[in-house]
């Protein structure tokens, strides 16, 4: 399987990696969960290895809280600033759906430090969020509600001079949801290409989560304004432990899910680089004891972290059940004193103990443990999830060896029989309202004909009739002059050829499919956790739960910070 | 108004599919209008002009014919839309099946797009060449060899395509810094724009509203 170069330069683990056709089932991909490699984290180490230190450049609240702040932060060689709008908004008006029109904050990643013009100009727009234009000196867009509950629960205990109840952060964990986080030229906003080559955005999607991870500093140093605000003499500040449990919630819905689709040499490399990073720990001969121990102490966390995971869902709640038995388990099977330590490549060993006797939820969360005490093993894997480009046509390949190569690659997708209906009960399309993908019902919805090409399995099946009937030495490029409608499937088969990683092996137009399993795939790249599903097509989650707070990144304790538990004896207690 | 990059290809991707493109030259026309953009040329006009001549029914699907050389010609009563043309000559060039001759197109902008997109990946140089110009995409970049860029902003009697040697040379053209600046568009042309973009779409109904995220919630929790 080829691989980047990045990821040969490194050397191939002698463990194989897990097959695609293992790893690329939605039922195995709505099972993962963040690990070291994912996008937060990243970002996190990066920021504390180059000394980045938060500071407050502007903070212009009135006693609500309302107004606009300047939160800028130096990262190598750069300033970025998060520019905050803060304003009242009536209840009625309070929505997390992406059709809203105002919201609680506003913020904007900028690129440098804004001067009272810049700031003046943010102003007019960021509230307006998609209504508004912005600049290429504007790397991120972003809004959020607060948890109107938490919020001032949170403000009225500070004010008092209390710390806020440990249940409900354990219940809400998040002083503030973001409802969209827009980057790469979005609303006019900086493309990815200007800022693709800074060493800091290396990786995906570090602006992006550097923007929240500066909405989580605001959203805290705004409930503390607030309280202080009410009661000047006797308001106390967050205790440090609580602050640094407090994340930022998202809501997400199916925006979301097409992007898997759509960009396969990047999900291919995301996939790969983790896959990578699994194989590479199962294939150490031997286990540290101090990586032992390291891991025996994260499986605790695990097991206390999954016991403070509440969802309404059902389906998550039974998932949730069983992971907490297989935690069980496998607390058993990996003890300090288990004789598999002793063993040759004791974490492969682990790890394939695990794939015969736990569900596949227990199996992604050993994934995420065995990656946290080897990050020198696998933290270099990820400068490789980027892709420059989407990969071309190669218009020189032959009708016959497409043939050939479909029934290598996509042998999954021929092997479904759509002419049962429900393998195409559903499709995705583009909706007119904020130009939002949205799922419908084939048979009782309009808009049918204006599908989004999300249908690949259906439509390669059709690919695969048309070249049926080719000349098998004629090349691609004589067959797609006759059969225009197939040009981005043929594009798409080479690409995945070469980037197996980068197809979902099921069948996205199925009656039977659950978009929250694209969700959380995505989601856990970016390292969210606490996945909540509120339906089959949204779900809310934390983000930066447990992260260190700015002053603390860089140290040691920092590095390992998911599956975070607010513990019930801390000294903080209220 | 000042776009990004990005919505210049998105945009413009998502109006080639409310045309009717398909969905694969829609994905080239999008990066076509980049290209153009990041090459200083002005875009989202002449894709937009390809565009509605295509509604208007005033261009057809390109076809190959093999006698004296390849040629790729209209449908008889129409010529052959740029969109199409363009990608499918870079295709022949590179599978080998070049040199190969055009009838005219109405905006060959749109062919030189299609070989700066299509000559970024490893390859040959893609040359077009018309009564007094010659033009070579080749890594992305493109070179005027002979004639003036101008040449093809209007439709030209006569069009060849090749593969360029490794010496083939010309005047690199200046890019824009598109990426610092953003692209430039009349608003005038950007709402026509939308209009296309809008028949990609579809209205939002009670049943989607429903099942979106943030549905069914009081978001005051």
């Amino acid at each position: 399987m080829p691989a980047d170069p990045q990821l040969r330069a490194t050397g191939e683990p002698e463990v194989p990696l897990r097959p695609p056709a293992q790893v690329m089932r939605l039922a195995r991909l709505g099972c993962f969960f963040a690990t070291r490699l994912s996008f937060m984290p990243t970002l996190l180490r990066r920021l504390g290895r180059c000394g980045a230190r938060l500071r407050y450049d502007r903070w212009e609240l009135d006693e609500e809280g309302y107004g606009t702040a300047v939160l800028s932060m130096r990262v190598e060689e750069r300033t970025y600033s998060l520019v905050a709008f803060s304003q009242p908004l009536a209840a009625e008006a309070r929505s997390d759906r992406v059709i809203a029109e105002a919201w609680d904050a506003t913020f904007v990643l900028y690129d440098g430090v804004p001067d009272p013009g810049e700031i003046d100009r943010l102003a007019a727009n960021a509230p307006r969020q998609e209504a508004g234009r912005f600049s290429p000196r504007d790397l991120v867009l972003s809004r959020a509600n607060k948890s109107v509950r938490m919020f001032e629960h949170v403000v009225q205990r500070l004010t008092a001079g209390q710390q806020p109840d440990r249940d409900m952060l354990r219940a809400v964990g998040y002083l503030m949801r973001t409802t969209a986080v827009y980057g790469n030229g979005k609303f006019g906003i900086a493309d990815r290409g200007r800022i693709a080559d800074r060493p800091e955005f290396t990786g995906a999607f570090q602006a992006e989560m550097l923007a929240v991870y500066l909405i989580r500093c605001f959203t805290t140093a705004l409930a503390e304004h607030v309280a202080r605000c009410r009661a000047p003499i006797t308001a106390v500040a967050l205790h440090p432990h609580l602050k640094r449990y407090l994340g930022v919630g998202n809501s997400t819905g199916l925006g979301m899910a097409p992007f898997l689709v759509n960009h396969p040499v990047l999900i291919n490399n995301w996939i790969l680089a983790r896959e990578t990073a699994l194989a590479r720990v199962r294939s150490l001969p031997t286990a540290a004891p101090e990586d032992i121990a390291a891991f025996g102490h994260l499986l605790e966390r695990a097991r206390a972290h999954i016991a403070e995971w509440h969802v309404e869902d059902r389906q998550q709640t039974e998932a949730n059940a069983r992971l907490s038995r297989d935690l069980d388990r496998l607390a058993v099977q990996g003890r300090p004193e288990a004789r598999l330590w002793d063993e040759l490549r004791p974490w492969d060993r682990l790890f394939g103990w695990a794939e015969a006797e736990l569900g596949p939820e227990a199996q992604e969360l050993l994934f995420a443990l065995m990656l946290e005490p080897h990050g020198e093993l696998v933290d270099g894997l990820a400068c490789c999830m980027t892709a420059s480009e989407g990969g071309q046509l190669d218009p020189a390949m032959s009708v016959g060896a497409l043939r050939r190569l479909l029934q290598t690659h996509y042998d999954w997708a021929l092997a479904i029989d759509f002419a049962d209906p429900e393998a195409s009960r559903v499709f995705w399309y583009v909706s007119a309202e904020k130009l939002e993908p949205r799922l419908g019902d084939r048979s009782a919805e309009a808009g049918s004909e204006l599908e989004m090409s999300i249908a690949v399995a259906r439509d390669i099946r059709a690919l695969a009739a048309a070249l049926e009937t080719g000349d098998a030495q004629e090349p691609l490029a004589v067959f797609l002059l006759r059969h225009p409608q197939f040009r981005h499937l043929v594009r798409r088969a080479q690409v995945i050829a070469q980037h197996p990683y980068g197809e979902i092996r099921d069948n996205l137009i199925a009656a039977s499919m659950r978009p929250i399993d694209l969700l959380r795939c995505k989601l856990s790249f970016f390292g969210a956790a606490k996945f909540d599903p509120k339906s089959d097509r949204w779900t809310r989650i934390a983000m930066y739960q447990g992260a260190p707070l700015p002053e603390e990144l860089g140290a040691p304790e920092a590095d390992t910070w998911c599956l975070p538990v607010l513990a019930p004896d801390d000294a903080t207690a209220a | 108004m000042r776009l990004s990059l990005n919505e210049v290809e998105t945009y413009l991707r998502r109006a080639a599919l409310g045309c009717g493109v398909p969905q694969g030259y829609a994905e080239d026309l999008g990066a076509s209008a980049a290209w153009l953009c990041t090459q200083g040329f002005d875009g989202v006009p002449v894709v937009l002009a390809e565009l509605e001549a295509w509604s208007a029914g005033e261009t057809g699907l390109g076809r190959l014919t093999a006698a004296p050389t390849p040629h790729l010609a209209g449908d008889g009563a129409k010529p052959p839309a740029a969109w199409h043309s363009g990608p499918s000559a870079a295709d022949l060039l590179r599978a080998g099946l070049g040199p190969l001759s055009f009838e005219p197109v109405v905006q060959p902008l749109l062919l030189l797009a299609a070989f700066g997109v299509y000559s970024a990946a490893k390859g040959p140089g893609l040359l077009l060449r018309w009564d007094d110009g010659t033009a070579l995409c080749r890594n992305g970049a493109a070179y005027l060899v002979a004639g003036a860029w101008a040449d093809l902003e209007a439709p030209l009697p006569f069009i060849q395509a090749a593969c360029a040697s490794p010496r083939e040379q010309g005047r690199r053209r200046a890019l824009l810094p598109v990426l610092d600046e953003g692209v430039s568009v009349d608003q005038g042309v950007w709402t026509r724009v939308q209009t296309l973009v809008h028949l990609s779409l579809v209205p939002a109904s009670e049943t989607s509203r429903a099942t979106g995220a943030g549905a069914g919630l009081v978001d005051a929790d």
